[in-house]
């Protein structure tokens, strides 16, 4: 029988039931491999390519200028805005989506990426998915970085715009606990189906158009009936999310209860997918 | 040394559930349409592992041993966590390290450095720790030249001597390893070995390996486990074990029929194999004198360029006698297309020592991908037919018994 003088470790392995906990400790304790495997995915992205870091630049920058040219040019939306330049808050936009979108789809192939390492090794399996938000917060962090600039050359004439900014972390934590919670369920569903691999850029394109990106919310309302509106709001809630990231820097018109029901689901699809992903981990091994 | 515990494992069981056709769950529209059709394929149960249960002292030693699905790897994955049992219980006392694969989440692109931290951080080593041992496993895997430089560059020996150095210099109570030694050359496997002995002896660590290669298992192991259809059938020294194993290894009928299915990689699978008499029998005897055949039914799914097909001959001692190889024909004349064929080759007469042999049989690429690793699978006992006359003392030392022309030339004159 174990003394229970000895100072060793003790682990007890039993078969799993019932709800797993979210055994936090055991993040904490791989919190090296945490930030190692951050390490890694941010040095790979740009290892052997010419421009290097540059990308992280010019990847918002050419995604607003197409923007700005399909829907400021093409569609004519650029009269709406007199204030500032049509491209500035298609960039906001832009950095928005690219929050959501990218932290999304990396969260939700980290699994089957790293197949390797989850039929070798034993660590908890949430340090792939959370190793992912590294990559995605430099890039959020370059973006910002442009975008003040921009807002602070062009001087702005927001309203609001200076107190308004302070809502700024809300909107990237709801963005995140969004994308989180999505890229979540897709990851664990993933290990199973790799359909999944396949319709979830699709979605993202989906979502990419009917998201006020290229376009602002205020077109919306003023263009479309209000039934109408409401099923958008409802089924879209990412769409009041880059919304608030845009009115952060800018100021104006912001539906604040669809913005309250967004952030309540953000924080609902979040935990369900936490909830999701702890109840398939322990199959993760024996199916990948 | 002491005797306390360090894994203690209770009514171990883990089941896995696989379909009849043993494929993979498939798509999600695969898995709907069977639903509303209701041809679902009925799961079957799969008993892994049954009511397995050991205690293992701290600072020993242990080898896991047994066929090709008697459960060893499924064992390792429970006690590294990697995967859950169905029932039972395992206590740990200590931390643990496993080494399931050398060189796990080595990433092509990133330089040895950033590749050493990477790999240690994966088992399970904290930054602090790794920036302490860094010289030492640099200077263990001999690539300080090549630090800097991604591991897509290396040579596959200067990677694995890497990839062990990372994992030699893991310093958890409780060391899991599975096959490691496998790889990498001769003088790099006396390393590691001697590396493993001096974490289990000097540092009072306990080991836990799993090997196909008796010869390791019976320098390296104190105690052994031997395991057979997901149950416990020995356990104690390893010598005694081995021979356990050996006992009941292979049929003694000179025939091997595939029990269990085919990986769902691609490759070149074994089905059958057979030990053929000079006149052609199947038979688990064959006198010295006689050339006899190894006969292999392989199955191939796909055509795998590169793919060999190796036969290892080892004797009760664990020793490797020979190996006989299909990439010693020339790759041109050996392309195995898909279907069903049949390999065979001849070993002569008079070439090896009369005794008792077990032929153990790999398919794969080289450095690329394994197909099959079946050990001891055939049994057969080489019976002195008057070839080998009797030598005094310990009889006819050697590992081989070539029968030679011995010549006299008669009075020679001296310094000649």
């Amino acid at each position: 029988m174990p003394s229970p003088s000895r100072s060793r470790v003790h682990r007890t392995i039993l078969p799993g039931r019932g709800f797993a906990a979210l055994r936090l400790g055991d993040l904490w304790e791989y919190r090296d491999l945490w930030l190692t495997l951050s390490g890694r995915d941010i040095r790979l992205r740009y290892r052997q390519t010419a421009l290097g870091a540059i990308w992280v630049l010019l990847q918002p920058l050419t995604g607003a200028a197409i923007l700005t040219f399909v829907f400021g040019q093409v569609a004519g939306l650029a009269s709406t805005r007199s204030d500032v330049p049509y491209f500035v808050p298609v960039l906001i936009g832009q950095v928005g989506w690219a929050l959501f979108a990218g932290t999304l789809t990396k969260m939700a192939n980290s699994l089957v990426q790293n197949a390797a390492l989850i039929s070798k090794v034993f660590f908890p399996r949430l340090v792939l998915p959370l190793s992912t938000i590294g990559s995605s917060l430099i890039d959020l962090g370059v973006g910002v970085a442009v975008i003040a600039v921009l807002v602070t050359v062009l001087g702005v004439p927001g309203r609001l715009a200076g107190l308004s900014l302070l809502s700024l972390p809300v909107w990237i934590a709801l963005l995140l606990l969004l994308s989180s919670g999505i890229g979540l369920m897709a990851a664990a569903v993933m290990v199973r189906y790799r359909d999944v691999i396949q319709i979830l850029p699709v979605i993202v394109q989906f979502l990419l158009l009917g998201s006020p990106t290229g376009w602002m919310l205020s077109d919306l309302r003023r263009h479309v009936p209000d039934s109408l509106q409401t099923t958008y709001f409802l089924l879209n809630p990412v769409a009041v999310l880059i919304e608030g990231f845009r009115w952060s820097w800018l100021g104006g018109d912001l539906p604040w209860g669809w913005a309250g029901y967004s952030a309540g689901v953000s924080v609902v699809v979040f935990l369900v997918g936490v909830f999701v992903f702890r109840q398939q981990e322990r199959s993760f091994a024996d199916v990948i | 040394m002491s005797s306390e515990t360090a894994v203690s494992v209770r009514g171990l069981g883990k089941t896995y559930r696989i379909t009849p056709t043993g494929s993979h769950p498939g798509t999600l529209a695969e898995t709907v349409l069977a639903r509303v059709t209701g041809r679902a394929a009925r799961a079957e149960t799969f008993h892994a592992l049954r009511d397995v249960s050991f205690e293992i002292r701290e600072g020993t030693v242990v080898g896991i041993i047994g066929r090709n699905g008697a459960g060893k790897s499924t064992l390792l994955k429970l006690l590294s966590r990697i995967t859950e049992p169905t029932s039972g219980r395992i206590d740990l006392y200590g931390r643990v390290g496993s080494l399931l694969e050398v060189g796990t989440g080595f990433h092509p692109e990133l330089t040895g450095r950033e590749n050493i931290f990477l790999n240690g951080a994966i088992l399970g080593m904290t930054r602090r720790e790794i920036a302490r041992r860094f010289e030492a496993i640099v200077e263990f895997a001999g690539t300080e030249a090549f630090l800097d430089l991604p591991v897509k560059r290396y040579s596959s020996g200067m990677y694995v001597r890497l990839a062990f150095a990372v994992a030699a210099h893991l310093e958890p109570e409780i060391l899991i390893v599975d096959e490691v030694l496998a790889v990498g050359d001769a003088e790099f496997q006396k390393k590691c070995v001697g590396k493993m002995q001096e974490v289990s002896h000097g540092a009072g660590r306990t080991v836990i390996v799993v090997s196909h290669n008796l010869a390791t298992v019976r320098t390296l192991c104190d105690e052994g486990i031997l395991l057979r259809e997901g149950r416990v059938a020995s356990q104690g020294p390893i010598r005694a074990v081995i021979e356990a194993y050996l006992a009941a290894a292979g049929d003694a009928n000179g025939e091997w029929i595939r029990n269990f299915p085919l990986s769902t990689i691609p490759g070149v699978y074994l089905m059958r194999v057979r030990i053929r008499d000079a006149s052609g029998k199947v038979r688990g005897v064959i006198p010295t004198g006689q050339a006899f055949v190894i006969e292999a039914d392989v199955r191939a799914t796909g055509e795998i360029p590169g793919t060999q097909v190796n036969f290892r001959l080892v004797n009760p001692e664990g020793v490797n006698v020979m190996t006989t190889t299909t990439a010693d024909v020339p790759a041109a004349a050996f392309r195995i297309p898909v279907g069903v064929h049949r390999l065979s080759t001849e070993i002569p007469g008079n070439l090896l020592l009369p005794g008792e042999y077990s032929l153990c049989c790999d398919s794969f690429v080289p450095n690329v991908v394994g197909f099959d690793h079946l050990a001891d699978i055939v049994r057969f006992r080489l019976e002195n037919s008057g070839t080998h006359v009797s030598l005094p003392n310990d009889g006819r030392l050697g590992v081989v018994g070539p029968i030679l022309p011995w010549r006299l030339v008669t009075g020679v004159k001296e310094n000649d």
